[in-house]
C-alpha cells in the first residue's frame, strides 16, 4: 500500500536531515512510526502526504508515485494530523464540503454518520471544539473519503478512553477486507501492542529497523541480573546496557538458539523496551 | 475551474476577512482614500467613487482569498498544475471581479456625460494597473512570505516596489478626479505631461512587479515546502 524508497530531505533552517528511509507497509495492516521527539516522524508523515518534496527517492501510494502521479495517490489518502488544519470559522459539516469536493470519493452522509457516530454536532463551527474533537473530525472527515491508506500522526493522546476504545476498533474494522492499510505515528507504544503489525523506529532521521511486531519481538531479549553479570554479555548482541545499584538491564538481539545465564532473567521486550535502549544508546548506527 | 474558487470564495470569507485585520497596510491605503474621499465629496466629484470602490474591492479580495493557500489545500488531491492553474485563475478572477463593478458603474457616468470616452479609457487604464499591480503583492504562501521578498530582491525588496506602486496609484487616482470635467483637448499641456508622467511610472512599476514577481509568485502556490 506504501513504498518508501530511499527517501532522503535535508532542512537547511532546522539542520535536519532525513536519510536513506525505505519501508513499505503491505495491504491489510497497520504500522506503527515510532521515535522519540525530533526522530522525523512527522517529517516523513509530510513527505507521504506530499507537502514536502523529498530530496531524494520515491513515494508510492497504493502504486502511485507521489511525486508525479499526485492527484491519485492524495487521493487515496485520509489524514489526521495534531495542528488546526481547518477554517475553524465554517462548520463542521461545511468544512467538510468545502475540502471534500476535491476528493473522487467524498460522501456527505458517510460523514454524517461518522460525526454522529463520534458524538460531534455538525452543525457546530470548528472553532467551538476541544482538541480532541477537532481531532474526531479530522478523523471523521478522513473516513469519508473511503481512502486506501490512513496517515495517522499522533492523534490517540488527545482521545478520551471511550473513544480510544472505539478509534482502535474502526481502524480494525478498516484493514479487516485487507485492501486498506494504517500508519500510526505514536508515543504511546501501548497502542501497537494492541492493534501494530509492523513498526517503523526512527531515530535522528535515520531508521532503525521496519519489520512486523512479532519478529521484532523475537529479535530482542531483556535480560536483567546483577551489575557484574553484564561482562558475560556477548558485546556483537548488547544493543544498550543500564546499570542502577548493583543492578543492570541490558537489551540484546537475539536469535532462537541463544541461550543466556541462568542467573539473568530474560524476558520479551516491550516495544518501548527496545525504544528506550535504542535511544539511550547510538550503538545501532 | 472559476466554479471551484469561487465555491472557495463563499466558504471560506469569514476566516479571509481575519487576513484583513491582521494587514496593516491595508489601514494606510484605506486611510489615503478616505482623504480623497472626502475632498471628492466636498467638491462634488462623485465619479470618485466608481474610480475608488473598485480598487479598494480589488485589494481587499487579494488581501483576503491572496497572501497564502492554508496547508489542507495542499493536502487536496491536486497536482502542481492543478495548482498553478487555481492560483492563476483565482488572480483573474481577483481582477474580473471589481472590473466588471469598474466597468458597469463609469459606463452609467460616461452616458451621463460626467466625463468623455477620453477620460473614461485612462480611468480604465489606472484602474487597470492598480488592479493586477495589488493582486501580485497577494499572492504567494505564508510558509515562503518571507523567502520570497527576500529571494528576489528589487530596488532594495519586494515591499519597496509595492509601496511606491501604491503610492503611484493613489496619486494617479487624485490626478483623475480633479480632471474628469475636461476632455483631453481642454486640458493644459502641463495637466497631459502630469497625467504622462504618473501613468508611465504606474506602468513601469506594473511591469517590473508582473515581470519580477507575478510569475514567481505562482510557483510558490505550486508546493507547500
Amino acid at each position: 500500500m506504501i513504498k518508501l524508497e530511499n527517501i532522503s530531505k535535508h532542512f537547511d533552517e532546522f539542520n535536519f536531515t532525513l536519510s536513506n528511509i525505505s519501508f513499505s507497509i503491505p495491504k491489510g495492516y497497520i504500522c506503527g512510526l515510532i521515535g522519540e521527539n525530533g526522530a522525523g516522524k512527522s517529517t516523513l508523515i509530510h513527505l507521504m502526504l506530499g507537502l514536502y518534496r523529498p530530496s531524494k527517492g520515491d513515494i508510492y501510494i497504493n502504486g502511485h508515485n507521489i511525486s508525479t502521479d499526485e492527484i491519485k495517490a492524495k487521493d487515496d489518502i485520509g489524514y489526521v494530523l495534531s495542528e488546526e488544519l481547518f477554517d475553524p470559522y465554517l462548520t463542521l459539516l461545511a468544512n467538510a464540503d468545502s475540502y471534500g469536493k476535491y476528493y473522487s470519493r467524498y460522501n456527505r452522509k458517510s460523514f454524517i454518520e461518522y460525526c454522529n457516530r463520534f458524538e460531534l454536532d455538525c452543525k457546530k463551527k470548528l472553532k467551538t471544539l476541544s482538541k480532541g474533537q477537532k481531532l474526531k473530525f479530522q478523523f471523521a472527515f478522513a473516513l469519508s473519503h473511503s481512502p486506501g491508506l490512513l496517515l495517522l500522526d499522533e492523534p490517540t493522546a488527545n482521545f478520551d478512553p471511550n473513544f480510544r476504545k472505539e478509534f482502535f476498533s474502526i481502524l480494525t474494522d478498516f484493514i479487516s477486507d485487507g485492501e486498506h492499510s494504517v500508519l500510526l505515528a505514536t508515543h504511546l507504544t501501548s497502542d501497537l501492542e494492541i492493534i501494530g503489525d509492523y513498526v517503523t523506529f526512527l531515530h535522528k532521521g535515520k531508521l532503525v529497523f521496519s519489520t512486523d511486531r512479532e519478529s521484532l519481538l523475537e529479535s530482542y531479549r531483556l535480560l536483567q541480573g546483577e551489575a557484574y553479570k553484564l561482562n558475560v554479555i556477548n558485546k556483537d548482541k548488547l544493543i544498550h546496557a543500564e546499570k542502577k545499584d548493583n543492578t543492570m538491564t541490558a537489551l540484546v538481539t537475539h536469535r532462537c538458539y541463544d541461550t543466556y545465564d541462568k542467573e539473568l532473567t530474560v524476558s520479551v521486550p516491550t516495544i518501548e523496551d527496545i525504544m528506550y535502549h535504542y535511544v539511550k544508546e547510538d550503538a545501532y548506527v | 475551474m472559476y466554479k471551484l474558487i469561487l465555491q472557495d470564495y463563499r466558504s471560506h470569507w469569514r476566516s479571509s476577512l481575519r487576513k484583513l485585520y491582521d494587514n496593516s497596510t491595508i489601514c494606510f491605503v484605506w486611510f489615503f482614500y478616505a482623504i480623497i474621499g472626502i475632498d471628492s465629496y466636498e467638491n462634488n466629484k462623485l465619479s470618485y467613487a466608481f474610480l475608488a470602490f473598485p480598487c479598494l474591492i480589488t485589494y481587499i479580495l487579494g488581501r483576503m482569498y491572496g497572501g497564502y493557500m492554508n496547508k489542507t489545500f495542499f493536502l487536496c488531491p491536486l497536482d502542481a498544475n492543478a495548482r498553478r492553474q487555481y492560483a492563476i485563475h483565482s488572480f483573474r478572477l481577483r481582477i474580473i471581479i471589481p472590473s466588471i463593478l469598474f466597468l458597469i458603474g463609469n459606463i452609467i457616468l460616461l452616458f451621463m456625460d460626467i466625463f468623455s470616452m477620453e477620460i473614461l479609457l485612462i480611468r480604465l487604464i489606472v484602474y487597470g494597473f492598480t488592479a493586477v499591480s495589488v493582486n501580485i503583492y497577494c499572492q504567494p504562501t505564508a510558509t515562503d512570505n518571507i523567502y520570497s521578498t527576500n529571494r528576489y530582491p528589487f530596488v532594495g525588496n519586494f515591499e519597496t516596489l509595492n509601496t511606491y506602486s501604491n503610492a503611484i496609484n493613489v496619486i494617479n487616482i487624485i490626478i483623475l478626479i480633479h480632471i474628469e470635467e475636461y476632455s483631453i483637448v481642454e486640458l493644459h499641456p502641463l495637466e497631459l505631461a502630469l497625467i504622462g508622467i504618473f501613468m508611465t511610472l504606474q506602468l513601469v512599476a506594473t511591469i517590473s512587479k508582473v515581470k519580477h514577481f507575478y510569475w514567481q509568485s505562482i510557483v510558490l502556490m505550486e508546493f507547500y515546502k
